[in-house]
């Protein structure tokens, strides 16, 4: 997987869930998380997290 | 800023071809320089579909090689092909950026500068290619001979692999005649499918199955 949120920081505003072309972002536990089968690496979740949670492996 | 493509592209089933084209390169007098850069190609559309419908596309690469990172923006229009050899406008610019994030918001603002339908662009699919580069200096034309082993990314995944004979500059003819004789000597035959096209088809099937 290339991207990956760093739950720590998420503060679960979803907006990288709306920003996700292809659905691979859901709330788990009170926190977002990419779903690696479904990742095409666009990294739009990246570009749009306002607290900058979300990075490359 | 370069504004054409002309290349053929050929279909290969295993490493092994590979191996073949360039045993069959060995027969020929030629000067190369190799690469192989990593390059994720991100493509967009518009939410109507807007550039699958005039069969153009819009693609965001990220390019590593020797340790740097870098992005371009490409722009192909639709491509006509004649006896395998595919023609195309191209128009392909450096993003001087220093991220990801600085990439997007610049690739689309370059987007609809160049194409006025490209606005609200959405990521639909993406290519990871390993790509081996073999930069051909010929007696009267030079071209790019690529080897492209690529993960398409398109909800669904294939792996794909493809060579593709890119000319750069010089006589077309000799660059023809060339790409005739290697195609011949490693029984090489045209591709069915490019890489979108192959991506494309696999967002269709999904839209099919839902």
């Amino acid at each position: 997987m290339a991207y990956k949120i760093n739950p720590d920081v998420c503060v679960n505003c979803g907006a990288c869930e709306s920003a996700c072309p292809v659905g691979a972002i859901s709330e788990q536990n009170d926190k977002r998380a990419i779903d690696a089968a479904k990742c095409i690496d666009c990294g739009s979740c990246a570009g749009t997290c306002p607290v900058s949670a979300i990075a490359q492996n | 800023m370069s504004d054409k493509e002309t290349e053929y592209k050929w279909q290969i089933a295993s490493q092994a071809d590979f191996e073949g084209i360039k045993e069959a390169l060995s027969s020929f007098d030629y000067s190369c320089a190799l690469s192989a850069p990593n390059l994720l190609d991100t493509y967009f559309d518009t939410p109507d579909s807007a550039l699958s419908a005039e069969k153009s596309a819009l693609r965001l690469r990220r390019i590593k090689l020797a340790g740097r990172t870098r992005y371009e923006l490409t722009f192909k229009s639709a491509s006509s092909i004649v006896d395998g050899l595919a023609r195309r406008r191209e128009i392909t610019m450096p993003l001087n950026c220093a991220n990801r994030k600085e990439a997007l918001k610049k690739f689309r603002a370059e987007a609809s500068a160049l194409n006025p339908k490209a606005v609200n662009l959405k990521p639909i699919f993406s290519i990871e290619n390993k790509r081996r580069v073999w930069y051909i200096r010929a007696k009267d034309f030079e071209a790019e001979l690529s080897f492209d082993d690529c993960l398409i990314k398109a909800r669904r995944r294939q792996r794909m692999l493809e060579a593709e004979f890119e000319f750069k500059n010089g006589k077309m003819s000799s660059f023809k005649a060339f790409a005739a004789r290697l195609a011949e000597r490693a029984g090489l035959k045209a591709a069915v499918k490019s890489k979108v096209a192959t991506a494309r088809g696999l967002l269709a099937e999904d839209k099919i199955n839902v």
